[in-house]
This record gives C-alpha cells, sequence and structure tokens, in this order.
C-alpha cells in the first residue's frame, strides 16, 4: 500500500516538472528570461574561469609544441612584412578610391556599427558561443574578433546574452569569394572542428595556397569583404565536377575573450 | 537542505563545464562531465532513493541554459535516462549484503 503512494507521488511529481517544462517552452519570452537570468547569475564566475581555462590551455600548447616555435616565429615575421606592404599599397588605393568617388559624387557609404561583447562561455556542443552585450543586438547580426576575422552569426539572444553560431559549426553553410584575380566563388561549410571547407568552386578559376577567402554582401552573411580565412589545401580530382578546398579560419574560439557584433 | 547541496553541485559542475574543460578537448570532444554526473550517480544509488532524479533535473535545466535548445530538452532527456537506469538496476541487477 505504502509503495503504491509513493509510486503514485513520484509520478505527480515528474509529471509536474514535464508540465512546467512545456508551459515554459510555451511561453517562449517566459523560457528566454530564464535563461537569461542564470546566466546572469553564473557569467562573473564564467568569464573568470573562461578567461583561465584559455591560457592554461595555450601553456599547455607552448609546452608540447616548443620546438615549432621558432619556425613560426620566423614564418609570422616574414607575413607580418607582406601583411604591412599590402596594408601600404592598399591605403594608396583607398585615398585613389575616395578621390574618385568624391570627383564622381558618390556615397561612401556608412560604416557599421560595432557592439563590443565579452565571450562567457561555449555551450556544450561546441558549436555556439555564449556572448554577454550590454547593448542591444539582433538575431542574424554579425561577431567578429578584434582582429577583423569572420567569427559566425547570432543565433539566439536574450537580454543580456546571446549565442553565436560558430563558422566552424557543422550547422553553418554560406557563400563565401576568394580573394585573387579570377574571385572564385563556393561554398563554405562548417567541419565541427578547427577547419572549414569550401566546397563547389569552378574548375577553371585559379586557386592558390594562401589566398584570402572573404564574405559576399549577398546571401545569408549580407556583408562583403569580411575576412574568413586562407586557403591551406586545395583538393583536386578528375571525377569530381568542382574544386574543393580546406580553409584555416582566422579567428580561434581558444583565445576570444572578446569579440565586436556587427549590427546589420 | 540536501537538495541546495545537490544543486550547488550540479550547478558547479555545469560552470567548470561551459567556461573551463571547453578549453581542453580530447579527440575533439568534450567529455560532458554533467551526463557523467548523472550516470554514476544513478548508478551507484540505491535504487529506492529518489536523489538521482533531482541532480537528472538540475543538471539537464543547466545543460539547457547553456545550450541553445528550449529549455527542457536535456531536463526530459536526463530524466528519462535516470528512469531508465533506475529501472534497469532494479530488475536486472541484484547487490548481495554480507
Amino acid at each position: 500500500m505504502y509503495r503504491k503512494k509513493t509510486r503514485v507521488k513520484n509520478l505527480w511529481i515528474i509529471s509536474l516538472i514535464l508540465f512546467l517544462f512545456i508551459a515554459l517552452n510555451i511561453f517562449t519570452p517566459f523560457s528566454n528570461i530564464t535563461k537569461n537570468t542564470f546566466l546572469l547569475i553564473t557569467s562573473p564566475v564564467q568569464r573568470i574561469l573562461f578567461e583561465r581555462g584559455g591560457r592554461l590551455q595555450r601553456t599547455i600548447e607552448m609546452f608540447r609544441e616548443a620546438e615549432k616555435v621558432e619556425e613560426e616565429i620566423s614564418k609570422l615575421r616574414r607575413e607580418n612584412i607582406r601583411l604591412s606592404s599590402r596594408l601600404a599599397m592598399q591605403g594608396e588605393v583607398k585615398e585613389e578610391n575616395k578621390a574618385l568617388r568624391d570627383a564622381l559624387d558618390l556615397d561612401l557609404g556608412e560604416e557599421k556599427e560595432k557592439v563590443f561583447v565579452e565571450v562567457i562561455g561555449k555551450d556544450i556542443s561546441r558549436h555556439h558561443l555564449v556572448i554577454r552585450h550590454e547593448k542591444e543586438i539582433k538575431e542574424g547580426d554579425l561577431a567578429i574578433s578584434p582582429e577583423g576575422a569572420f567569427v559566425g552569426v547570432i543565433s539566439k539572444t536574450y537580454e543580456d546574452f546571446s549565442n553565436v553560431k560558430l563558422i566552424t559549426s557543422k550547422k553553418s553553410s554560406f557563400e563565401a569569394k576568394v580573394q585573387n584575380e579570377d574571385s572564385p566563388i563556393g561554398m563554405l561549410k562548417g567541419e565541427s572542428g578547427k577547419n572549414l571547407f569550401l566546397d563547389l568552386l569552378p574548375k577553371d578559376k585559379k586557386i592558390e595556397k594562401g589566398d584570402a577567402v572573404v564574405t559576399l554582401p549577398h546571401g545569408s552573411v549580407g556583408v562583403k569583404g569580411i575576412y574568413i580565412g586562407s586557403i591551406q589545401e586545395i583538393i583536386q580530382s578528375d571525377a569530381e565536377a568542382f574544386v574543393q578546398a580546406k580553409v584555416e579560419p582566422g579567428f580561434d574560439a581558444r583565445y576570444a575573450n572578446f569579440l565586436f557584433v556587427l549590427r546589420k | 537542505m540536501k537538495i541546495f547541496l545537490l544543486f550547488f553541485i550540479v550547478t558547479m559542475f555545469a560552470i567548470l563545464q561551459s567556461s573551463f574543460f571547453i578549453h581542453f578537448p580530447i579527440y575533439g570532444l568534450v567529455p560532458n562531465l554533467l551526463l557523467a554526473l548523472v550516470l554514476i550517480y544513478n548508478l551507484l544509488e540505491d535504487f529506492k532513493r529518489v536523489e538521482g532524479f533531482y541532480i537528472a533535473v538540475f543538471a539537464g535545466f543547466w545543460v539547457d541554459v547553456f545550450s541553445t535548445m528550449p529549455i527542457g530538452t536535456y531536463v526530459v532527456s536526463f530524466l528519462f535516462l535516470a528512469y531508465l537506469l533506475k529501472r534497469i538496476l532494479r530488475r536486472y541487477v541484484e547487490f548481495t549484503v554480507s
């Protein structure tokens, strides 16, 4: 008799919990408020742990790859010089463009507003970053690193927090352009790891290792020229109608404590 | 009192999981501490006790908070898992008392 009573009681408790959670989801704003409140409570501790974890991970990696560091430094020095010269050249071109636009009376266009956000963690699937923001941002806005590399798209927003769907997520795919003379366009997909996969590139267009990959003004991203990464490996097969390429993202989620959100 | 303590422990696990251990993947995967906690607690606990269910609800709730899934998805999954484990233990596993 007693056992039957306990069983009925447990069944009631479980039913009540299930009912509560279903009700929470029907009234979505309430669900969002719940998530926002609990994230707000835990965010100070999370922020510290996220930063410390990243630092510890980098230290471990440094010890593990000590031999490679020297080689990497010289490679970075060369890359730095190359980029500086390219930047200087771009400055000249920019001035020329401005002069031409002024002469032709063309609108230069307004720069997109950037919102500073803090990274406090990652979700369990590791496809989303959890960010904290003080200004309002909307779903579909773009997250970029302080260096200007594309990080992902805002997938869900709450009052003070949002989720960023990383471009490396398997669920992420959008059109991107390889920045060279031929400007081939392909479909960029996340590989759930560190790399990206650029598919459906035309065979007749030239692609080289190290070429930059940038966003396009149309499609789901909608802002042109944001740096995504560089071509790491070109996969060519006679049987395939298109060329594929592995892209190394310009953003590493391990080093991300702060980001900017471009409001569309 | 015990429920609050359990909630606190699960909360600590959830915070560590989503902000600290996320930096240390093993072969590209991060072990799900909360799932492990639910499994271990329910496996080791006497099947007549109910704390395992509380752990499942709290753990599921935190995973829901840190994920993009609607609240309740992991709560229901973890609760079902805990129930299944207890049922299997009760029906098929016998512990000898010496």
